[in-house]
């Protein structure tokens, strides 16, 4: 494969990230696992490229997500849910936010969402990556923040609203 | 309950079968699942940027101003005082050492460190001390931040000292001001507070620890209180002869292996529970396998001062005789072990492999499962010479633009040697010098010789780096593994390594190696 070749596939792979590893997030619930799997796919990708061409590089990355996912969640299987009927569900919305288009809109949209994170208090940057990367409970990270559980479902979603205000905003400058 | 709670309940895994229900049917509408596929990547992109910004902040504690000529002119201020004072000095003086590997006196800065025998002892201009007992390996990242991979710990901080925090395969330590003692084991870590309080961190849980309490720490985040131990510096298995603390009984040997170049060796043999100082014991050396001194006996508490009478050493082994004493439950310390250097050249071994030499590499695949065979052919892959990597301007190779960080997560690496002229059977020990970033396993000939910042058992394709390797700015640091000559072998040798990234944002790699042997 050439060079040029090479670096598309790469570029293709970068551009799908955010959607991808969040649609790796969705199958196996775990965030820095699923960012290990779609390393692991677009190595895969690399690897199929010396011998055939693939048209749909996003696709196909896809394709190796899911069954790797499966297979992970069949190992675990005592431990995580597969909820196949809410994956079923969620697959074709993931497979329409491929496009090229919204792929653009996502890398947009990931920027702003790192400008308008840093805006946030170190707490609640703490407390979001506690409930979604690390899965703590509520329960628990009131209790290493001393605060209610109550008052940290606030944080949590409030954090959210302002990130989505603050992403709209930025993303609707000229 | 809200669509948001039920999302967040999916993405966690906590999902009752009624909420699955309720979910699945709402989810029949388009326009739900439409919101529920971008929540989900809008958690993603959430969690990226906090562990972005948080990853930032660690390492550039600048403040951001809102102006852009303000920023300009802080840019090249920042500039201005990196060029000027990089790297970050952090400058630990080792003030005991019981392993030839550091003199003491010596100054270690940021960097890993990896040593399989003894005691060394370190203290920071603050007045914080820290100890490790081989075999360890650690990595002093910051001033307040050191990494434990392997080994035992012991740190006794300055009150003044606030956040100082080490970092364990399994868990975060931070100190609240304190001291306390960390062992590494084989699939968790035990943390001991011997004064004032920590806050422990694992992957599930946190815990805050005072005086007198003790867990241990595994790998799927439980805590769990243990007895604590009195000593973590203390040697429990009888079969490992270290240098320092050790049990001794009546009959017992011990040894420890000088450098090449020493001709001198002095220093004080204490014991616990030894008031008296009953024990009586001879030195004697060895070189090559034969006696080149015996001392005089000498008692515990007696300082001894031993000349090495020959020129001719390649290395040196001491063995401790005890020819009278009675000690249970003691603990041997030999403390301000120093050696002075001879006069004659010291022997500097036979280098196989010279840093900077060129290596076959590949990254774009992984090579077939033979490829650590010896006869494996790998003509075909790419050369270069060492550093080789990407992400960095002072590599001698760059193999790729800087976006690989986005998809190279291993390099293989191999290299042909031959040994025509050196009699293998007289090898004593092999140094290997490596500087890989981020972790890296290195064959011999087929065989695992060295393992760098990876984890223990099998090492398969989801296998990523402990830690991110730090160098000193403009920098590079090398670890120093001594192992085994046995894999050597007459002929063409081969020297495999696969480099491995950490998971994550670690933003380069880069490898080079030495190979020497005495």
């Amino acid at each position: 494969m050439s060079i040029e070749k090479n670096s598309d596939v790469l570029q293709t792979a970068f551009d799908s990230r955010p959607v991808l590893t969040a649609y790796a997030y969705s199958l196996l619930k775990d965030w820095s696992l699923s960012q290990d799997i779609f390393q692991e796919a677009v190595i895969a990708l690399n690897e199929k490229q010396q011998s055939s061409e693939i048209a749909n590089p996003a696709g196909w990355l896809k394709s190796v997500i899911k069954n790797k996912s499966i297979d992970i969640i069949r190992k675990r299987e005592r431990t995580v849910k597969r909820n196949e009927q809410i994956s079923i569900l969620l697959d074709k919305k993931f497979d329409a936010l491929l496009g090229n288009e919204m792929l653009e809109v996502h890398k947009q949209k990931e920027q702003a969402l790192h400008n308008c994170m840093a805006k946030l208090t170190p707490d609640s940057r703490n407390i979001i990556i506690d409930f979604y990367k690390s899965r703590f409970s509520c329960d628990k990270i009131a209790d290493i923040y001393k605060k209610s559980t109550n008052a940290i479902r606030l944080i949590l979603s409030r954090s959210r609203t302002e990130l989505r205000q603050c992403v709209k905003n930025q993303m609707e400058q000229p | 309950m809200t669509h948001q709670d039920l999302f967040d309940k999916y993405i966690n895994d906590e999902l009752t079968q009624e909420e699955e229900t309720e979910l699945v049917k709402l989810l029949e509408n388009s326009e739900i699942a439409d919101q529920m596929a971008s929540y989900i990547i809008e958690t993603n992109m959430m969690v990226n940027a906090a562990l972005n910004i948080e990853a930032d902040d660690r390492q550039v504690p600048a403040k951001k101003f809102n102006f852009i000529y303000l920023m300009a002119a802080a840019a090249a201020i920042i500039v201005g005082f990196i060029m000027l004072n990089r790297p970050p000095s952090i400058q630990y003086e080792v003030v005991i050492s019981s392993n030839s590997q550091f003199e003491q006196g010596t100054k270690l800065s940021q960097g890993r460190y990896s040593f399989a025998e003894g005691k060394l002892t370190l203290k920071s201009p603050g007045g914080d001390t820290l100890i490790f007992k081989g075999p360890a390996d650690f990595n002093i990242e910051t001033e307040s931040k050191t990494s434990l991979m392997d080994g035992k710990m012991l740190v006794k901080l300055n009150p003044a000292t606030e956040n100082f925090t080490v970092q364990t395969p399994y868990g975060t330590v931070k100190d609240l001001g304190t001291s306390f003692g960390l062992i590494t084991l084989q699939n968790s870590c035990e943390v001991h507070v011997y004064e004032g309080r920590i806050l422990l961190t694992t992957s599930q849980n946190r815990r805050e620890l005072s005086k007198g309490n003790s867990c241990r720490f595994s790998e799927d985040g439980e805590i769990l209180e243990i007895d604590q131990t009195e000593d973590v510096l203390k040697d429990n298995s009888p079969k490992i002869i270290l240098l320092g603390d050790r049990k001794l009984k009546p009959g017992e040997k011990m040894e420890l292996v000088l450098d090449s170049n020493s001709r001198k060796i002095s220093g004080e043999v204490s014991l616990a529970f030894d008031s008296e100082n009953k024990l009586k014991y001879k030195l004697i050396g060895y070189s090559k396998g034969e006696k080149v001194f015996e001392s005089e006996t000498h008692q515990a508490g007696d300082k001894y001062s031993i000349n090495i009478p020959t020129d001719q050493l390649e290395d040196l082994a001491v063995e401790m005789k005890v020819e009278k004493g009675h000690v249970i439950n003691g603990v041997l310390s030999i403390n301000n072990l120093k050696m002075s250097s001879g006069g004659n050249r010291p022997y500097e071994g036979e280098t196989l492999i010279t840093s900077n030499s060129n290596w076959h590499y590949l990254f774009e695949t992984n090579p077939p499962e033979n490829w650590l065979e010896t006869d494996f052919d790998f003509s075909q892959w790419k050369t270069g010479e060492a550093t080789i990597g990407f992400g960095d301007k002072d590599l001698k190779t760059k193999i790729g633009p800087d976006s690989l960080k986005k998809t190279v997560h291993r390099i293989y690496f191999r290299k042909n040697f031959e040994i025509n002229d050196l009699e293998i059977n007289s090898l004593k020990k092999m140094n290997v010098n490596l500087l890989a970033d981020d972790g890296a396993l290195v064959f011999l000939n087929g065989k695992e010789i060295v393992r760098f910042n990876l984890p223990e058992g099998e090492i398969d394709s989801s296998t990523r780096a402990l830690t991110t390797a730090v160098l000193s700015s403009g920098e590079t640091i090398y670890s120093n593994f001594t192992v085994p000559v046995k894999f050597l072998k007459m002929g063409q040798n081969t020297a495999s390594v696969i480099l491995i990234q950490r998971k994550g944002k670690s933003s380069d790699m880069r490898f080079d190696m030495q190979m020497t042997v005495y």
